[in-house]
């Protein structure tokens, strides 16, 4: 059934016309790159990326993409079950809810946060009163702001794969005197494992790159709340050459975590 | 910000909305004025100039004003990168001297407005700030433009001055962003241009003292390749006039 | 009290409801026959607890499972069945040994006492030396042999068998059918296999229902039914003549009789299943001449009238149904006791491996 070694390889080109539409779309993403390669002050590099603005942006960029894809997936997984599996009134309206951040202008995302969780806010403001805690400011809001604008595109992938999951495996299951929780953690997670992978690496990604909404939610202070695109744009008022390395290390990071995973998990 | 500049940018119409000017101008007769003109205007202009664009075009029907709005040393990356401008109306006097080096003006910037920092807080000031030594207290949630932002600098210029070691919990990108936060009473106090204090209503002003406080200068010029020179002179020209001026002061300015 | 009793009504959609009753008893294996679209899958939902009953009612060994009225509802993982399902559904991310321990561990065994029973069924169903296989590496019938596996080794009140044999080849079938009587006799639980193929049915099966759009149209004992088909459908399929034999090149000695048949296929040696599809049958006054090679003299036992066809039983040195037109059995005369001669065509004789 899996064995196709023996089959004989058959060489055929592939259509000119998807050879130069391809590539022409593949540039669209290189060339930008190529222009940030090109204005990267090499020689400057190691005093740049050892800077304290760099290494602090990293640590905080790196733990707040971290914890964001983290929540995502606790949060994120029972919520996708729930609007895959359940039927429940206003369940289209609370999809559209889920997805609304991938349409959002970050930086709206992060005004209505700021109005819902700031210290004078819908939720926020009682916690304040009561607590003395405030999100904004802190890298719990940054971790916030991350989480919104980048959990969707996990509930999004993980819900398609609940959907499309054969739900006759899970009935089996439960027919040999598996309970719903050792099903759903037996039998339906490692059987969505590829598409939960591939959501948990958009998300990351999603949240490593976050800036608008977290400038405006989170507030922008080195070594608290400035994260590695806010360092770019800060540096990029004042110091270019610092900009383009912080950009570089965001590339970098990005590209090692995304072919390393993409080729190993989502794609199989 | 668009949703907060679009709220502010109704209060300044509504409140300039009831001052008319029909004073005779000096600059040329309206006949020879017609096309477009690109007025790349720093973000914390728009108020004034979405006035300004309007005078302008009733003065000279011919004539379309189109406003740039964004930070200043974003409109100057913008213009250097070859951007089709015919105005650039800059924050700060720096962000011109860039252009001008980089022989990208048409004509002699001058300065057409000018500005000064205030002390912002909540309506309520939450905090009970009273002047620039309570930015030190660590207690209170305190913010400023980032570096490199002019009223960031500006704001930096200012606590230098004083002697205040600011006990900052953000950098914002730009005024605008601040002044939200302000508003939304999530920072206790900032610094931002007196201009913003005066159009926004969510905001109560501290004023700091001239000693310590800085003079921001408004420089405007044509650009030189302006694809419609004559326009852009007229523009120009409009914003130095009395009417332009009178426009400026509306706006809570310091006239050239 | 033992054993299963099961009056299943469910309704899907305006177009189909299934309503039959079911009786097995323990030990006992029951074959439910069907042409696809005949309800067969919905009755083993409902018997899964997949399906809820719209009305009847499950009992099993004395416990209610599902009974509509009484609104008692016993989920699937609470019914101790063993369900070999159609497609297998083997847990493709787990090998086989952890496939067939899967039961064990739901139902609270710690880890290595579930291997070491999966472990027995895994040397019982010959799988040895395919533990750590995944099943997208296992050919048909070893997919089977471990569904089979992991339904036996959960203990099961009641075993189900969904199409178990369907998605095999030919050769395979054969060979996987025998070994799954094998293992029926071993399960001491009810047994229901869920068929289209009517040799299946016949071969495994005790008692057979047969079952068409939702109902049961027919239930006896397999020579029950293959003499006295109820419905065209029965007679169509389940009326297939099957005798047990011994062939060589193409001479097939009939078990228990002194009579041989010859078959066109001669590639099968050995024990063998002969079918005679009844239609393929034909009758004559006198002595035939001519083509067939089995040519014999038959005794008419009885006359039956399905729809279109005339079904004639005969008796002789092998019994057998024919089926001929209404017009044909009456130009023949046929009455029970009438001697006549019956001709199979050598291509007509299909044999397969025993």
């Amino acid at each position: 059934m899996t064995s196709e070694s023996g089959r004989r390889s058959i060489r055929r080109h592939p259509p000119a016309v998807f050879i130069v539409l391809g590539v022409l779309g593949a540039l669209i993403f290189v060339v930008p790159l190529l222009g940030l390669l090109k204005k990267t002050p090499w020689s400057d590099l190691p005093e740049l990326l050892t800077s304290d603005i760099v290494l602090d942006a990293l640590r905080l960029s790196i733990i707040s993409s971290v914890a964001a894809t983290a929540i995502a997936l606790v949060l994120g997984v029972p919520l996708a079950w729930l609007l895959a599996r359940v039927e429940f009134p206003g369940r289209r309206f609370v999809r559209a809810v889920v997805t609304l951040p991938m349409v959002l202008p970050p930086v709206v995302g992060g005004a209505a946060l700021l109005f819902a969780l700031g210290r004078r806010g819908l939720v926020g403001g009682p916690i304040y009163d009561v607590t003395g805690f405030v999100l904004p400011f802190s890298i719990w809001g940054v971790i916030i702001a991350n989480t919104f604008v980048a959990m969707p595109f996990l509930v999004i992938t993980v819900e398609a794969a609940f959907i499309n999951l054969d739900q006759r495996f899970e009935g089996a299951a439960a027919t040999l005197g598996a309970s719903r929780l050792t099903v759903f953690r037996r039998v339906t997670l490692p059987m969505i494992a590829p598409s939960l992978a591939g959501g948990l690496v958009l998300t990351w990604a999603r949240a490593l790159g976050e800036f608008g909404a977290t400038a405006t939610f989170a507030g922008n202070l080195q070594g608290r709340t400035q994260t590695l695109p806010l360092a770019v744009f800060v540096s990029l008022e004042s110091d270019r050459g610092a900009a383009i390395a912080i950009s570089l290390v965001l590339v970098v990071i990005s590209l090692v975590v995304l072919i390393g995973l993409r080729d190993r998990w989502w794609l199989r | 910000m668009v949703s907060c500049c679009a709220a502010a940018a109704l209060l300044v119409t509504v409140s300039c909305g009831s001052e008319t000017h029909d004073s005779g101008t000096e600059v040329n007769s309206s006949t020879e004025i017609s096309g477009q003109v690109v007025v790349f205007t720093a973000a914390s202009l728009t108020d004034v100039f979405g006035t300004m664009a309007t005078a302008f075009e009733a003065e000279f029907p011919g004539a379309e004003v189109q406003l740039n709005l964004a930070g200043s040393s974003t409109l100057r990356e913008q213009i250097l990168g070859g951007a089709p401008a015919g105005v650039f109306a800059s924050a700060d006097e720096r962000n011109m001297e860039v252009v001008g080096s980089a022989g990208e003006l048409g004509s002699t910037p001058a300065i057409f407005a000018r500005n000064s920092l205030q002390i912002a807080v909540p309506a309520s000031n939450p905090g009970g700030v009273t002047s620039l030594a309570d930015l030190a207290d660590p207690d209170l949630f305190v913010g400023i433009c980032a570096e490199g932002v002019p009223c960031g600098d500006f704001a930096r210029m200012v606590l230098d001055a004083s002697g205040v070691e600011a006990s900052i919990d953000t950098n914002e990108g730009d005024v605008r962003a601040l002044l939200t936060k302000i508003e939304a009473d999530e920072l206790d106090v900032g610094i931002v241009y007196a201009t913003d204090v005066a159009s926004s209503a969510g905001v109560a002003g501290i004023k700091i003292p001239r000693e310590v406080n800085v003079e921001v200068r408004y420089p405007i010029a044509t650009l030189a390749a302006a694809p419609n020179p004559g326009v852009a002179e007229a523009f120009v020209a409009f914003v130095l006039s009395p009417e332009g001026q009178d426009i400026i002061v509306a706006g809570g300015f310091g006239s050239a | 009290m033992s054993g299963l009793s099961a009056r299943v009504i469910v309704q899907r959609g305006d177009e189909f409801s299934l309503d039959v009753e079911i009786q097995i008893e323990a030990g006992q294996t029951v074959a439910l026959l069907g042409p696809n679209g005949a309800g067969k899958s919905t009755l083993v939902g409902a018997l899964a607890g997949l399906i809820p009953l719209d009305s009847g009612r499950i009992v099993l060994n004395g416990t209610v499972l599902d009974d509509a009225q009484a609104d008692v509802f016993v989920p699937p993982e609470k019914r101790r069945l063993g369900i070999v399902f159609q497609d297998y559904l083997l847990f493709d991310h787990m090998n086989v040994l952890d496939n067939i321990a899967f039961g064990p561990i739901s139902r609270g065994a710690d880890r290595s006492t579930a291997r070491m029973s999966a472990q027995r069924w895994v040397d019982d169903l010959d799988l040895a030396g395919f533990e750590d296989r995944k099943p997208p590496e296992l050919s048909g019938g070893q997919a089977q042999r471990v569904a089979m596996a992991r339904a036996l080794a959960a203990e099961p009140a009641l075993l189900l068998l969904d199409e178990p044999l369907a998605a095999l080849d030919a050769t395979t079938h054969v060979r996987l059918r025998r070994m799954l009587g094998e293992h029926l006799a071993e399960c001491h639980a009810p047994r229901l296999l869920i068929t289209h193929e009517p040799t299946d049915a016949f071969l495994l099966a005790d008692h057979v229902y047969i079952v068409e759009g939702g109902r049961i149209t027919q239930a006896g004992d397999p020579d029950q039914i293959r003499r006295h088909p109820a419905t065209p459908y029965v007679a169509d399929v389940a009326g297939t003549n099957l005798f047990a034999g011994v062939s060589e090149r193409g001479t097939i000695a009939i078990d228990g009789t002194r009579f041989t048949l010859h078959a066109a296929d001669t590639s099968v040696s050995g024990a063998v299943l002969v079918t005679v599809h009844p239609r393929a049958v034909a009758l004559h006054p006198t002595e035939p001449h001519g083509s067939p090679r089995n040519t014999w003299l038959a005794t008419v036992d009885g006359v039956e009238q399905l729809g279109d066809t005339t079904r004639v039983l005969l008796d002789g040195p092998i019994r057998l149904a024919a089926d001929i037109t209404p017009n044909a059995a009456e130009a023949l005369g046929l009455r029970p006791g009438l001697d006549i001669w019956a001709a199979v065509k050598a291509t007509e004789i299909s044999i397969s491996a025993a």
